[in-house]
């Protein structure tokens, strides 16, 4: 069992056996000097600190590579993997996920099961994926942004490699490994992604609720530390919000009785494409709007007429505010528009099919991915009902009813959210709630960020604040009522508006918000923080030496 | 939509050379090794229904060989090289098979190089539509584009051109065209007028100045916000901590220990470290989003940036009208070094406008080429028929300018399959002749006769002849030498319900093992290591004596200037897709041997029990 060292790719282990005379001449020819960097083994730590040349970062996700200069806005690259990075060098149409039904062609040699493996560069469940493959297609992939985009010598630049924060280590030894015999990095620096989400927010101390492909994370920051027995992973993530979005597509087409996996008949790339372009995520009060609705339709009451909204309890007309008027417009708009998509479906009997879906549908698979519970069976886009009316026993137990089943990815995203401000002390919770950071792939759905915060929001208003004990769901008519009805719309005391405002007005003195106000934080990435960071030449307080590293990590 | 049949692909040796186990073991319960014969069979998915236990019945596979003369040899071979198989359905293939065009060879190791063994140097930088040559030292500046006039098109990535908005009437263009110009893209009609706000230049020339000027992206701003915002809280530290006067005694102190220096730091550090966060961060609103929302459902479909235009662009932009245009991207001229000893494999000139190499050390010329044609040209490569015999002709080609002989190497079944191949080389070993001139062979009359090319040449009208005239080599022609190669493909059921994998691909991997007397063209080379060095290569060749014998009778003139130089490598012929079963042809054929049946499963895939074990049948 030998390692890639360069050293070691020599005459010994080749084929090529001969010679006597032959290796002695190798060494006798006149070579270039092999170790060019014994000096960074010497170098002292100032002289890194110093150090003129910029590093290179690197953004490592399951998804998208992406290299650049620091001190710059935008990565240089970005590379996303496709099943073609899989395939062979010099041999098109493999390596597709999807084969003909009638011919059988092109199948790729490596499916499982949700068809997704092949637009990612490695699971987290590693006992899926051989190690190999991953560190040889990384290889492919530092290899194109070396020589296609960056266009630098490896050898020269120190790196610097965002790494999402809970990646498996042996994923990250083999990406060190690699770097450190084929491109031959002086040092590389490992900086943890959420940490740097908070940098390029502008922040110092956030709760940052990064979406990423195979699963979402909730990191606390205080003070630029991670808290990572804080952290709080949900398997929901974009990789869920394309299969709900593929599995709707497929329900809608579906002759009865096929159980065919819709990733066979579409492909994930169109899938994707379209729900990238098209997504976007209904806002808190519609989606309550909508969620009192199906209570209604579980329960046999009839739904009221759209005119009844004007009018409260009382029988009072309110008047419409600037703002409702314009929310009513939008409504319109969206219900109004369409969207028409084409895919190419070489499995059924037509080559492609088109689909004339309402743009309101475009915003059900988030509804799915982030906010429904889990064990919701996915609809499909034929009726208007896009999400099944729950039964009236699963409404009045809440989320009590299936107790047993519940995990961290069981809870809908803000839920989640909450729960993690929740665990946290109480000092972190103070500085977080008012500096909660989305980012990740499916943050860049319009519409999520807001419906995330507002869900959340709703929750500790019901909840009646951060109280660790829950309160117990109402019973019987009540909790029907709380259902069914609409909330009546808050009108505030006066007094207590005033109060706030002094509280407000005392809390922007100090320069900050009132402790208690949820409020998001954009943030510019992940790698942009990198930039940054590396850009105000801070040194990272872990550097991993490239002769270090190859004198205690040999594999052999 | 499928690549043409046939295709030869090398696997380049690193292949070998890989760790196959990660040193952390313990963070990976099951470890996928590269071989799938050195799977645990307790830690794969016990699949009841697995058609075919290969292994059961065919103890290893072997490399088949028709000549049995040397059976002691075979068996041998049967031991130890079941787990050597090369897989070319191994996921780690993909990676280290290539066209031979893709292929380097290094000289001083003798061994083939693949992109992935050798070290790249850049020798120029240069814009692939202007031919600019750039210079190093503003690459990095530029970032790694054109700072010319060499845009491409944001949507198609055709190149623009310049143009001017308003088109002059036509008798008086020509000279002075009058601006203002926008970009315009030829092929897909986009122009830079399209955008939002339109992007219009004054002049027709060094646009990369005036677009710097216009495109100022909100994130660019935002990104400078925060890092004058950084910049200025590490400016006020490393102020106080260069030029106050207290510096050196701090300094002193920090050296000094914790006790002095630690105190004095603590009184000051409270004060100097204290970093702020941003004034006014952004906040996420709901109006904002909303917003995008309404115009995305007024927009369509169609103005949105797929993911391609999305990810070249730097910021992302999700509408078409926010697209820039691209400026081009650079390439370079780079010379590769082998890994292993550091020597220059290739070396472009570095001169942009030239193509030619002043080092140019590609594998066609070194290592012999294999081909691949059908023998009955009434296959149909995209639909073998099962149980058939199909023969192909196998040519190697030698490159070389020395004599050559092959000994091909196959698996008796094809690996890596739950429906396996029978595969047969009629002839493994052979010689190949030297690449001479081809005026050589008109003019050297005294060319010995080789005895197995005139048994073979004779023969090959009837290939289905004897067994005795089926051993010797088809044909042998100046620098090649073709032999038969007989692939009997499994009948294969209807795997298209569950189409885990590419079972009817018909792959045959080969192990090629070459031998020649190369002369020794080396000065430094001691005479010594040569003497002694004949005998060790005569004798782990065995299989070969013969063609040994006879290449260094040939030698004896000069002994000490020639080494013997034996290498090998693995390589993938990629013959066609296996059809469905034809009536008539059944599974036993007359003058094959007689085996079990294996390639016939009869029941097991049709169930869907196969495509419901996602884990490890991938593998198998």
């Amino acid at each position: 069992m030998s390692a890639r060292d360069p050293t070691r790719l020599s005459a010994s282990t080749t084929p090529y056996r001969l010679s006597s005379s032959f290796r002695s001449s190798t060494s006798a020819n006149p070579t270039t000097p092999q170790s060019r960097f014994s000096t960074s083994a010497f170098s002292s730590p100032a002289g890194s600190l110093h150090q003129v040349d910029e590093p290179l970062i690197f953004e490592l996700g399951t998804r998208f590579f992406r290299a650049g200069f620091a001190n710059e806005a935008a990565p240089r690259c970005k590379i996303g993997i496709t099943p073609e990075m899989y395939g062979r060098v010099g041999l098109k149409g493999r390596g597709g996920t999807r084969a003909n039904r009638r011919t059988g062609e092109a199948a790729g040699p490596r499916i499982r099961n949700t068809g997704s493996e092949e637009w990612e560069l490695w699971m987290n469940d590693l006992r899926l994926k051989d190690l190999g493959v991953v560190e040889d297609l990384m290889e492919r992939v530092l290899r194109e942004a070396y020589n296609k985009h960056l266009l630098i010598e490896s050898k020269s630049k120190r790196l610097i490699i965002i790494m999402p924060p809970l990646v498996p280590v042996a994923l990250q030894n083999t990406l060190s490994q690699l770097l450190f015999l084929h491109f031959q990095p002086p040092t590389i620096t490992y900086l943890s992604s959420p940490v740097l989400s908070c940098i390029s927010a502008g922040l110092r101390s956030a709760l940052i609720v990064d979406i990423g492909w195979q699963e979402t994370t909730i990191t606390p920051i205080y003070e630029l530390r991670p808290l990572t027995s804080f952290i709080k992973i949900s398997s929901r993530g974009s990789k869920s919000l394309v299969e709900c979005f593929g599995q709707l597509l497929w329900n809608t087409i579906k002759p009865d009785g096929d159980d065919e996996s819709w990733w066979r008949i579409f492909n994930w790339a169109e899938v994707e494409d379209l729900l990238s372009r098209t997504g976007w995520c209904k806002s808190s009060a519609d989606a309550r709007e909508a969620a009192r609705l199906r209570a209604r339709k579980a329960f046999g009451l009839p739904i009221e007429k759209e005119g009844e909204e004007e009018y409260d309890e009382e029988g009072e007309y309110i008047r419409k505010t600037s703002a409702d008027i314009r929310a009513q417009r939008r409504r319109e708009t969206i219900e109004a528009a369409v969207v028409g998509a084409t895919f190419k479906t070489p499995l059924l009997d037509q080559r492609t099919t088109n689909m004339e879906l309402p743009f309101e549908a475009m915003s059900v698979p988030a509804e799915y991915a982030f906010f429904l519970p889990s064990w919701t069976k996915v609809q499909s886009f034929k009726t208007a009902e896009y999400i099944p009316v729950p039964s009236p026993e699963d409404l009045m137990e809440g989320c009590q009813g299936r107790v047993e089943y519940e995990d961290e990815s069981d809870y809908t995203l803000p839920y989640l959210v909450f729960l993690a401000l929740l665990h946290c002390p109480v000092d972190v919770r103070a500085a977080c709630i008012p500096r909660i950071v989305i980012t990740g792939g499916a943050s860049n759905i319009p519409g999520l960020k807001s419906r995330i915060l507002g869900d959340v929001k709703d929750l500790v208003e019901e909840r009646g604040g951060w109280n660790i004990v829950k309160p117990r769901n109402l019973k019987g008519d009540e909790r029907r009522r709380e259902l069914v009805e609409k909330k009546p719309k808050k009108v505030e005391v006066e007094m207590l508006q005033s109060e706030k405002d002094d509280l407000r007005i005392k809390y922007a003195k100090i320069g900050g918000v009132a402790p208690g106000t949820i409020r998001g934080v954009e943030t510019m990435g992940a790698w942009a923080g990198g930039s940054i960071l590396s850009g105000a030449r801070i040194k990272g307080a872990v550097e991993v030496e490239r002769e270090k590293f190859l004198s205690t990590h040999r594999t052999y | 939509m499928s690549s043409p049949f046939p295709y030869i692909h090398i696997s380049c040796p690193c292949n070998e050379e890989r760790p196959q186990l990660m040193a952390v073991d313990s963070a990976r319960p099951i470890s996928p090794t590269k071989s799938p014969t050195k799977r645990d069979p307790s830690v794969g998915l016990p699949d009841p229904q697995t058609p075919v236990q290969r292994r059961g019945l065919q103890p290893a596979v072997s490399f088949g060989t028709a000549g049995s003369s040397n059976g002691d040899d075979d068996e041998n071979l049967e031991d130890e090289d079941g787990e050597n198989n090369f897989d070319p359905r191994d996921p780690r293939a993909a990676f280290s098979l290539f066209p031979i065009e893709n292929l380097l060879y290094c000289e001083d190791c003798h061994q083939i190089r693949c992109p992935r063994c050798v070290q790249d140097e850049i020798v120029c930088w240069y814009c692939p539509s202007c031919l600019f040559e750039v210079p190093s030292s503003t690459v990095k500046s530029d970032g790694n584009r054109c700072t010319r006039n060499c845009y491409l098109c944001p949507i198609c990535t055709a190149l623009l051109v310049v143009m001017p908005v308003t088109h002059s009437p036509a008798g008086t263009a020509s000279d002075t065209p009058i601006g203002p110009f926008n970009l315009f893209c030829s092929h897909c009609h986009w122009t830079t007028s399209d955008l939002q706000p339109p992007i219009q230049l004054e002049k027709p020339t060094s646009i990369s100045a005036q677009l710097a000027k216009l495109s100022a992206s909100p994130q660019d701003a935002e990104f400078a916000r925060l890092k004058q915002h950084y910049a200025q809280q590490l400016g006020n530290a490393q102020e106080d901590f260069a030029n106050s006067p207290a510096a050196l005694t701090r300094l002193m102190g920090l050296y000094a220990g914790l006790g002095t220096g630690g105190a004095g730091r603590k009184g000051r550090g409270v004060k100097k470290l204290e970093m702020k966060e941003i004034d006014r961060p952004r906040e996420v609103a709901e109006e904002r989003e909303m917003d995008a929302v309404e115009r995305l459902a007024k927009a369509g479909l169609d103005a949105t940036t797929n993911t391609k235009q999305r990810i070249s662009q730097p910021h992302e932009p999700r509408f078409l009208t926010e697209l820039k245009p691209v400026a081009v991207l650079l390439r370079t001229k780079r010379s590769k070094r082998c890994r292993a000893c550091r020597h220059i494999l290739v070396k472009p000139e570095s001169k942009v406008q030239t193509t030619r190499f002043r080092i140019r050390l590609v594998a066609l010329n070194y290592i012999p080429s294999v081909g691949i044609k059908r023998l009955d040209p009434s296959i149909t490569l995209t639909s073998l028929i099962p149980h058939k015999t199909h023969r192909f002709l196998l040519t190697v080609t030698n490159p070389l300018f020395d004599p050559i002989s092959v000994s091909l190497l196959t698996p008796r079944f094809t690996p890596g399959t739950e429906y396996p191949s029978r595969v047969t080389i009629l002839c493994p070993e052979f010689e190949v002749g030297a690449n001479t001139d081809v005026w050589d062979d008109a003019l050297m009359s005294t060319k010995p006769a080789i005895p197995a090319m005139t048994t073979g040449a004779t023969s090959a009208g009837t290939p289905r002849g004897g067994d005795a005239r089926l051993e010797t080599v088809y044909e042998q022609k100046r620098n090649y030498t073709s032999v038969v190669i007989e692939v009997v493909p499994p009948e294969i059921p209807d795997s298209r319900e569950t189409r885990i994998r590419d079972d009817r691909l018909l792959e045959i991997p080969i192990f090629v093992r070459v031998e020649f007397e190369a002369e020794v063209d080396r000065d430094d080379d001691d005479a010594s290591g040569a003497l002694s060095k004949p005998s060790l290569s005569l004798n782990t060749s065995a299989g070969t004596a013969g063609g040994a014998a006879s290449s260094a009778s040939s030698a004896a003139g000069n002994p000490l200037a020639r080494e013997r130089v034996e290498y090998s490598y693995w390589c993938v012929v990629g013959i066609g897709r296996v059809g469905d079963p034809v009536e008539g042809v059944v599974a036993s054929e007359p003058n094959t041997p007689v085996r079990t049946p294996v390639g016939t499963p009869v029941k097991a895939p049709r169930t869907p029990g196969v495509a419901k074990t996602p884990l490890r049948s991938v593998r198998s």
